[in-house]
Order: structure tokens, then sequence, then C-alpha cells
């Protein structure tokens, strides 16, 4: 078994004159669950397609499982699953046929197939709709037939391109919790692209942000947090008076003081101390009932990101 | 082949389910065994086995069945977004392409012979007693062999065009543009050819038996799908279909 499930060095793509992917180096430990995180148009697809081998690498290299990008393509797509921007189901036929047709591409003998759709089916609660057309189902229930078949033929790595788009907020955390129970039960390697930050921080072993085609940061969620999110703490109690929320807002290593839902919210420079701030409150006769300290989320960190390499190139271009 | 007949599977239950209830499948699909099954051969009862009508149909009924069938292929693919999907799985270019192929022809010619054979059960079954109705061989060959050569031409054109259409209504069109150049551009072309050479062609006709010009037409249908084919398992690349 390979190390790193995926390894890019300077991998590049163009189309026309457009950097879509630009010197992108990564490396995907086997095991994990990877959140490639941008916004639109960041190169997320792109890179997706070049991992599979159905785009053609202009620089660098890769690897997928060991299998080179640019002269292995076959081996990877033998070995790996996909769940790509279109769920990729046919509607005409049912849920069950869906799941047949690609058990045969991936040569599953009879008996290992029907064995398989059922434990998977069975798994997301689709066994009963096995004979419904696909076109009768819900977009969640759709997603999860897709999953279903991302992960029929048991594959070393899985590649789910926003695999909770268009989803309500019920069926995407549903669809979030089955990706993360088979992905972990099976030990597959999931490489995930999303928008959905709050769903890349709950499910994400590791997370990649990719901007303009570069891959501008790596690490686990709380990394990025830490690396960019500011310290937050967060003071319950009763009294919040203007004068005691003006001299917090004075205190050197404080950013920002937000009074939200009666608690104070206040965003503190790294390795700054609360008990001060519990001090200062309590002199200006606030009844403090709870302190919570921590970071920021990962949202917060990705904006910070995004925005800090936003006004880099700004500022380089402005040079 | 395994991979292949994995595709010519799924096509062919596409093409089955994409009819709705099992009402509308049968109205759809049972118009053309009662009419080329049933009653044309009523209708000419002797005629239809002796001479070559049969046959006639047998060829001509390919281009309705084969090219309403074959646009859908890859432009349908593509339009219902399931192309890429496909393109990602261990499949390789060729087995897909050969696949889709297939199936056309399978579909175009299965729904030839079932109506053919049914017209020999009709014909029988009216008849009585007596030496029962059968094909002549040269009828025979045009059912079987100018069928299947048929089917094929028409599924590799119209797979051909269907690569690059974005959508199956842009297959559609490109494609009876093409059927419509062949049946109009053949006559065309004949006509432009110097009067010498018509002659030659005529005399050989005239002169030739009909087993022989016959053989020489599979042949050239032959070159033509095999060149087709060629041609599009060379156009067919999924780094540039994923493109467009």
């Amino acid at each position: 078994m390979v190390a790193y499930a995926i390894e890019t060095k300077e991998m590049t793509r163009y189309f026309g004159d457009l950097c879509a992917v630009n010197k992108v180096s990564l490396q995907v430990p086997a095991g994990t669950i990877f959140g490639f995180l941008g916004p639109n148009g960041a190169g997320k697809t792109t890179t997706l397609r070049l991992l599979l081998g159905l785009l053609e690498l202009h620089g660098g290299s890769a690897t997928v499982l060991g299998y080179d990008v640019a002269t292995q393509a076959d081996a990877i797509r033998e070995h790996t699953g996909v769940l790509l921007e279109h769920d990729g189901l046919y509607r005409r036929l049912s849920v069950y046929d869906n799941q047949e047709f690609f058990g045969r591409i991936y040569h599953l003998d009879n008996a290992a197939r029907q064995t398989r759709i059922r434990e998977l089916l069975e798994h997301l609660g689709l066994w009963e709709r096995r004979n419904n057309s696909v076109s009768e189902l819900s977009k969640g229930l759709k997603q999860k037939v897709a999953v279903a078949r991302a992960l029929l033929h048991r594959p070393s790595l899985v590649f789910l391109d926003e695999p909770s788009a268009g989803l309500d907020p019920v069926a995407a955390v549903a669809l979030r919790e089955d990706i993360q129970s088979l992905a972990r039960r099976e030990g597959t390697t999931v490489f995930l692209t999303t928008h959905n930050l709050a769903e890349a921080e709950k499910v994400c072993d590791i997370v990649g942000v990719i901007r303009k085609g570069q891959l501008i940061a790596v690490g686990t969620p709380a990394q990025l947090r830490a690396s960019t999110g500011k310290p937050i703490a967060e003071i319950y109690g009763k009294g919040f008076s203007d004068s005691a929320i003006s001299a917090l807002r004075s205190l050197p290593r404080v950013c920002s003081v937000l009074l939200h839902n009666g608690h104070l919210q206040i965003e503190l420079e790294p390795g700054t101390e609360t008990a001060p701030l519990v001090s200062l409150l309590v002199h200006e006769g606030v009844e403090v009932e709870e302190v919570r300290k921590g970071q920021g989320s990962l949202e917060e960190a990705f904006v910070a990101l995004i925005q800090g390499e936003e006004k880099e190139s700004k500022e380089s271009d402005h040079e | 082949m395994n991979d292949v007949m994995t595709i010519v599977r799924k096509e062919l239950k596409e093409f089955w389910q994409a009819r709705g209830t099992l009402r509308s499948r049968l109205l759809s699909y049972l118009p053309i065994p009662l009419i080329f099954g049933v009653f044309l051969p009523l209708q000419e009862r002797e005629a239809w086995t002796e001479t070559p009508l049969a046959g006639i149909f047998a060829m001509i009924l390919p281009f309705v069945l084969a090219g309403g069938a074959v646009a859908d292929s890859f432009a349908g693919e593509r339009e219902r977004h399931t192309l890429e999907t496909l393109l990602a799985t261990r499949l390789s270019d060729r087995d897909i392409f050969l696949g889709k192929v297939l199936a056309t022809v399978i579909y175009s010619v299965g729904l030839v012979w079932a109506s053919m054979l049914l017209s020999l059960v009709t014909l029988n079954v009216i008849k009585g007693s007596g030496p029962p109705f059968i094909y002549s061989g040269s009828v025979l060959m045009m059912i079987t062999v100018g069928a299947i050569l048929l089917s094929l031409l028409i599924a590799a054109i119209g797979v051909f065009v269907s690569l690059r259409a974005p959508t199956v209504r842009a297959a559609a069109q490109v494609f009876s543009l093409v059927t419509l150049v062949l049946f109009v551009g053949g006559p065309f072309l004949l006509r432009a050819l110097p009067d010498s050479v018509k002659a030659v062609i005529l005399e050989a006709l005239n002169t030739a038996d009909m087993a022989t010009v016959g053989g020489a037409a599979a042949l050239i249908v032959l070159a033509i799908d095999t060149l087709l084919l060629a041609l599009g398992i060379a156009r067919f690349q999924r780094t540039r279909l994923i493109l467009e």
C-alpha cells in the first residue's frame, strides 16, 4: 500500500492562456479524508479531472495510488470511484440497475455484485427503493445512490466533487455521515471538493485551499484555523453596558467586540489572556457567568486566506 | 468483449425504459412488427417471399430504426450529464465506442429480423396446406447480411456524429443531413460521371448476375463500415471529449 494516495509535483494545466491549475504540489496520505476547498473557478474540478486522467497535464507530474496520471490513467480509473459535479446516474434505469451496470463495469461477479449492492443500499436506506427509477428520487437520494455507486467496487480512493451541493441541510448532514462512516469502515481515501466549509471542518482530516489555480494552504482544519483565524472569547453574563463594551474595545490586544444574543464575542490577538478582560468587565459592573475561549471557524480561516492572497496579488500587481 | 457487452446491455435497457410505461413501450415497438410482419405480408402474399420486396424493406428499416436510436448515444449521455462519469470508469475508449455501435445494431437488426420472421409465420398460418412460404436465397441474404451491414453503417455514422454533438437534437439534425447527402448525393454523383464510365457501369450491371452485384455492394458497404468504425475509434478520446 502506498503512503500517499495522491502525490502531485508542480501539476499544471492551461486552457488557452488561462492557467487553471498552477504548479500544484500536494500529498494526500492514504486512508484520510482530504477536503479540497476553493471559490468558484479556483481549479478544483480541473484538478480532479487531471487526477483521473480525464485531462492531460501540461506540466509537472502526479501519481494516484502509485500510478502515473500521464501514463497509467486506466489503472487509476480501475481503482478509484467517483461522484462528479453531476451524479452521473441513468435516470431511466432503476436504482438497482444503475448499481448493476457499474458493478459489471468493475467485473464484480454475480454473487459478489448482488451482495455488495444490497449491503450498500441497505446501509444508505435505499434497499426498499431499489426498483424505483432514478428519476423518481429526490436530489438527496440521488446523491446517496451515486455515493453507493462510487463505493461499489471497494475502491482505494474516492473522488467526490461537491457531494452535498444543492441538498437541504438535513439531507446534507445525512449524506455527510454516510460518506464518513462508509469511508472509515472500508478504509477508503476520500478526496472531497466542497464549498461547504462547515462540512469540510466536520468531515476532513486534512484540507487544502486552492485559489486561481494555486494551492495556498494545506493542513488539518485546526492548523488552518490557528494559522489564520484569531482566537475568540465568548463571555456570558448580565449587565453588558455601553461603557463596559467601550472599555473592552480600548484594550490594545482586543481586535473587535460584538454584543450578540446577550453575550459578548471578542476577537483577540493570538496569545491574549482572558483574565484581564473578565476583571475589567467585573470592574464595570458586569455579572460574568461563563467564559469560553476558542479559535475562529474554518470558514473564517478560509475567508482570511482568500482575502489575504487577493490583497497580496493586488499589491504585487500594483508594484 | 465483456466490457462491450456491459455497455450493450445498458444501452438496450435504456432504449426499452425510455418509452416509459409498458403501454407506451408496446405502442412504440409494436407498429413495426405489425406492419412488416402482418399487414404487408397479408397484402402481398406470394410476392412477399418471391420478390425482393421483403429484402428491400429489411434494408430500408435500419435507416429509420438505427437512425432514431443512435443520435442519443453520446449526445444523450452528454445532455443528461452521465458522460463524464462513464468516462471516469475503467472502461477503455474502444469498448465504450463499440458498445454504443453494437447496441444500435442489435436493436435495429433485432426488430427487422423479428418482423421478417413474423411475416413468415403470418403467411404460413393463413396458407394452411401446401409447401411453406420461405424466403429465396437472395432475399434471405438481404434480410440477414444486408440489414446488418446497413445497420452498422447507420450506427457508425450516427455514433460518429453524436460523439461531438452537444445535444441529442443537434446530433439528430447533423445525422439527418448526412443521410440526406448519402441518399441524394449518390444519384448526383452517378449523373456527374463521364458518359463512358456510365456506359461501362450500366453494361456491367446488365451482364453480371444479381448475386455478383449484391456481393460487390455488400463488400463496398463493409469497407465503408470498417473505415467509419476505425475513424470513430480514432476520434474517440476521452481527454478531448471531456472538454466539449
